[in-house]
């Protein structure tokens, strides 16, 4: 028989998903991704008016997951059976994270002229004639770029104040290129303290058009644009159209103490037991959990855009970017396993210590340029 | 005025003559005659292309032998004498006109107002009390009216609704709903739950309410469902939708209640007998009989197919009825599948319906339209550039106009003359209205443009119809046309 001092297993305290289990392995994505496109263009005469306009994208994206980060305390003995061994662990203070950190940069590059035609008469004598000539009510060209979620992220977080323990927010940014990124995932605490699994369930969901946020951002001039075509009642919107969800769910397989490895992992009301054909090492200084998960994962992008005025003319279109196939992802639910070590008596490390031990590359995808044109 | 962004074109065959043309006397309250299809377009009929609406005038309505034209409000007239200048979108019931304008100046505050107007036969119609419905600045629950786009309003007496959309003050658009006169509530707004787990995102594109109170919108919605199953066997499951819908709310004028709504079109969806996706949607239209019509956009492939490379945007008209099957009406001659019966182009106008009656100006080139009439399943092209005008005038361009309840359309075409208001039944035409006339009770002024076409219901049960006018002197109008017979 040997006693376990509470000791800690999982990811990292505090949690933080840049350092937790890849949700889907294989799909570790710590990565840039560059794109763009013509969202519409088009140069028509309607009635009175000559309308020219069209919309490109170009966009960064870096994505640091889907992970889950997790903890847990565990703490109790080993008794030696008649087979091998029995452990008793009592759960405390556990906690989890799952969901991914992400930033999106785009950049837009709009044109849009809008001219009437005013008929006016020449005079010149016998040779006098209605000329028409053409009048900009609108013309409005610039390209600019902008943190998509800086503007949105007041939006989103009041989208997820009814999903509870699902949080958006400014992370430390672990991506180059990027200038901010975000953290999108779900929180739970006290799974393991009380049943037998841990589980989260973020999903954000984001069709909105963004102009009515932009008057002071460094894409004020689609605000301007917008504001200019009301001279016709029209008006300019673009935005993303984001699915993202990342639920997860997590038991312990197996739990290893020293050299023994209990399975049958049962959990009651955070009361943990397993056996092993082993028996219990007198004085043991590891201890592992091997965590199970198995995960749906979802992943859903694109951008609308759109131009009209009162009821006389529109012009839209919206481009649907396959965000897994973009980056290779195969869904696979699981299981995965993924094994937490720690010495008997020790908390985990911080995710500073766990950064500077686990130096991560980030890979970068470009995709070819499609036009609609 | 940038002179580089200013061309002059010389008007094809354009003399003094057509000044003097340009320069004829009234029209208003003239009797007039009438000419065949045939004189303003190619005069073509098209099988087709009704299929699944509900209703139909059955047979050609006569033309009206005639039509009075009275100017019932100037900027700065009482009732409302805060307003500047008109913006020339109007909408019309029995007993009202709500129009767009704007306070001040030309960057003054914006707003909708309501004008009650009552007839006297043919004569000059009284004018009642006016109103501010909706002005920039406006603040409601949770929200300030930064912008205001697309408004409908429906024909119920004292109960008419009206709705619009607008950009709220640095936060996402929404729909305002005044349900039978009780007041601008918001309906729609960004996280508002709908119909079967649709949540409205935060964007609108268009609205329209018909007189039984039945609401059609285009709205960005999600829908998202993510569960994690007890038995650690069974997987967790995440889905989430991200799309456009057309989305119709049965009696919303009464109910109030955005759950209750049926989504008609989805983007992502195929068109209608194609296999082409739809992209986006854009200006609709809706009937008392529930028979609407929608833009849709889509990514023509040919191009990817064929090797080019590229995919082509396209705008069609989808056509149907809330519990039938939907049809286009009018759709890129590029796009895959069953093709379409009627005129092969884009649609980037707005299309409009009225019992059953559809009328849809079609680009078939970037510089050229083509007006397409289509009632009882048979569609005919009223007028197209390159044609003539009622008048003799050559069309530069036609406008998207309006249907009346007894099917008669009512439509601008742009002439080297000029504009010209024209009348049709799907069979005959008349110009009605057009520059250089007057308007019997505006003394020293000329028609200079017709400003009609803005909004889908300009014309009331009676067949009145109302637009705004802009004079010759650079003042404006609302004008209301009374048919005399």
């Amino acid at each position: 028989m040997a006693n376990i001092a509470k000791t800690e297993l999982g990811t990292t305290d505090p949690l933080d998903i840049c350092f937790g289990y890849d949700m889907i392995q294989g799909f570790s994505i710590d990565v840039g991704y560059e794109k763009n496109g013509t969202i519409f263009s088009v140069s028509i005469d309607l009635l009175v008016v000559k309308l020219e306009a069209s919309a490109t994208w170009a966009m960064f994206v870096g994505m640091c997951g889907p992970r889950y980060a997790i903890n847990v305390f565990v703490e109790g003995n080993t008794t030696n059976t008649s087979g091998g061994s029995s452990l008793a662990l009592a759960a405390s203070n556990d906690g989890m994270d799952a969901g991914m950190l992400f930033g999106i940069e785009i950049t837009f590059t709009i044109g849009c002229t809008i001219a009437n035609a005013d008929f006016h008469w020449v005079w010149d004598g016998w040779h006098s004639h209605i000329s028409r000539s053409w009048n900009n009510l609108v013309n409005v060209q610039f390209n600019a770029a902008i943190d998509l979620f800086s503007i949105l992220i007041t939006v989103i977080q009041k989208a997820l104040d009814d999903n509870e323990g699902v949080l958006f927010k400014q992370v430390t940014n672990v991506i180059p290129n990027l200038g901010q990124a975000y953290g999108f995932f779900a929180t739970s605490k006290d799974n393991f303290s009380t049943g037998p699994y841990a589980q989260a369930e973020p999903i954000l969901t984001l069709p909105i058009n963004i102009v009515p946020f932009l008057e002071e951002t460094p894409l004020a001039p689609i605000y301007a644009l917008d504001e200019s075509l009301q001279v016709i009642w029209g008006g300019f919107a673009v935005g993303p159209q984001i699915g993202l969800g990342t639920p997860v769910k997590v038991q312990m397989k197996s739990i290893a103490v020293g050299s023994a490895t209990y399975t049958n992992i049962s959990n009651s009301d955070g009361n943990i037991s397993g056996t092993s054909s082993s028996a219990a090492d007198a004085h043991p200084t590891t201890m592992a959990i091997d965590f199970e998960h198995t995960t749906g994962f979802v992943l859903t992008g694109g951008l609308f855009g759109q131009i009209w005025a009162l009821k006389i003319f529109s012009v839209g279109a919206s481009i649907n970017w396959d965000l897994l196939g973009i980056f290779g992802i195969q869904v696979n639910a699981g299981p995965y396993d993924n094994t937490s070590t720690n010495t008997i008596g020790q908390n985990l490390q911080s995710p500073g210590a766990a950064m500077a031990s686990n130096r991560k590359k980030v890979k970068f995808v470009l995709e070819p340029e499609t036009v609609l044109a | 005025m940038n002179d580089d962004n200013r061309h002059d074109e010389q008007a094809t065959g354009a003399s003094r003559r057509d000044f003097i043309k340009l320069a004829a006397g009234s029209m208003g309250g003239a009797i007039l005659a009438g000419a065949a299809i045939g004189c303003g377009g190619s005069g073509a009929t098209l099988g087709g292309g009704g299929g699944g609406l509900v209703g139909g005038p059955g047979k050609a309505p006569p033309l009206p032998s005639g039509f009075a034209f009275f100017s019932v409000y100037s900027p700065g007239d009482n009732p409302l004498p805060s307003i500047y200048g008109l913006a020339g979108g109007i909408t019309v019931n029995d007993g009202s006109l709500m129009f767009n304008g704007v306070e001040v100046a030309d960057q003054g505050p914006r707003a909708v107002y309501s004008m009650d107007v009552s007839y006297n036969g043919t004569s000059m119609p009284d004018v009642g009390s006016g109103s501010t419905l909706l002005r920039t600045g406006d603040q409601g629950p949770g929200f300030i009216v930064a912008k205001i786009y697309n408004s409908a309003m429906n024909n119920a007496g004292a109960l008419s609704s009206d709705c619009h959309i607008v950009s709220a003050q640095n936060d996402s658009p929404l729909v305002l709903l005044n349900a039978q006169g009780t007041g601008l509530e918001p309906f729609l707004a960004n996280l508002v739950e709908g119909p079967k787990g649709v949540t409205f995102g935060g964007h609108y594109t268009d609205v329209d309410i018909n007189d039984n109170g039945d609401l059609l919108v285009t709205a960005d919605y999600s829908t998202s469902n993510v569960s994690v199953p007890p038995n650690f066997n069974s997987f967790p499951v995440a889905q989430a939708t991200i799309a456009q819908g057309l989305f119709i709310f049965p009696g919303a004028a009464n109910t109030v209640d955005p759950t209750q709504a049926t989504l008609l079109q989805s983007t992502g969806s195929n068109m209608p007998g194609t296999n082409t996706p739809i992209s986006r949607m854009g200006l609709i239209a809706l009937d008392n009989n529930q028979n609407y019509v929608c833009q849709v956009f889509g990514n023509d492939q040919t191009g990817s197919r064929s090797g080019i490379g590229q995919q082509r945007m396209t705008a069609g008209i989808v056509a149907g009825n809330a519990r039938t099957r939907a049809h286009m009406l009018s759709t890129s001659p590029t796009i895959g599948g069953r093709a379409v019966a009627g005129v092969l182009g884009d649609t980037y106008m707005g299309p409009r319906i009225t019992n059953a009656v559809t009328l849809v100006c079609v680009n078939t080139s970037p510089t050229t339209t083509e007006l397409c009439y289509t009632a009882n399943g048979t569609t005919t092209t009223l007028a197209k550039t390159g044609g003539t005008s009622p008048t003799g005038a050559l069309i530069n361009n036609c406008g998207n106009g309006v249907v009346d309840d007894s099917g008669l359309a009512y439509y601008i075409l742009v002439t080297p003359n000029g504009t010209e208001l024209v009348v049709s039944n799907g069979v005959q035409q008349k110009t009605i209205l057009k520059t250089g006339d007057s308007i019997p009770n505006v003394n020293g002024k000329t028609v200079y443009s017709i400003v009609q076409g803005a909004h889908s219901t300009q014309t009331d049960s009676a067949g009145r119809f109302s637009f705004v006018v802009d004079f010759n002197d650079g003042s404006q109008s609302i004008v209301v046309g009374i048919p005399t017979s």
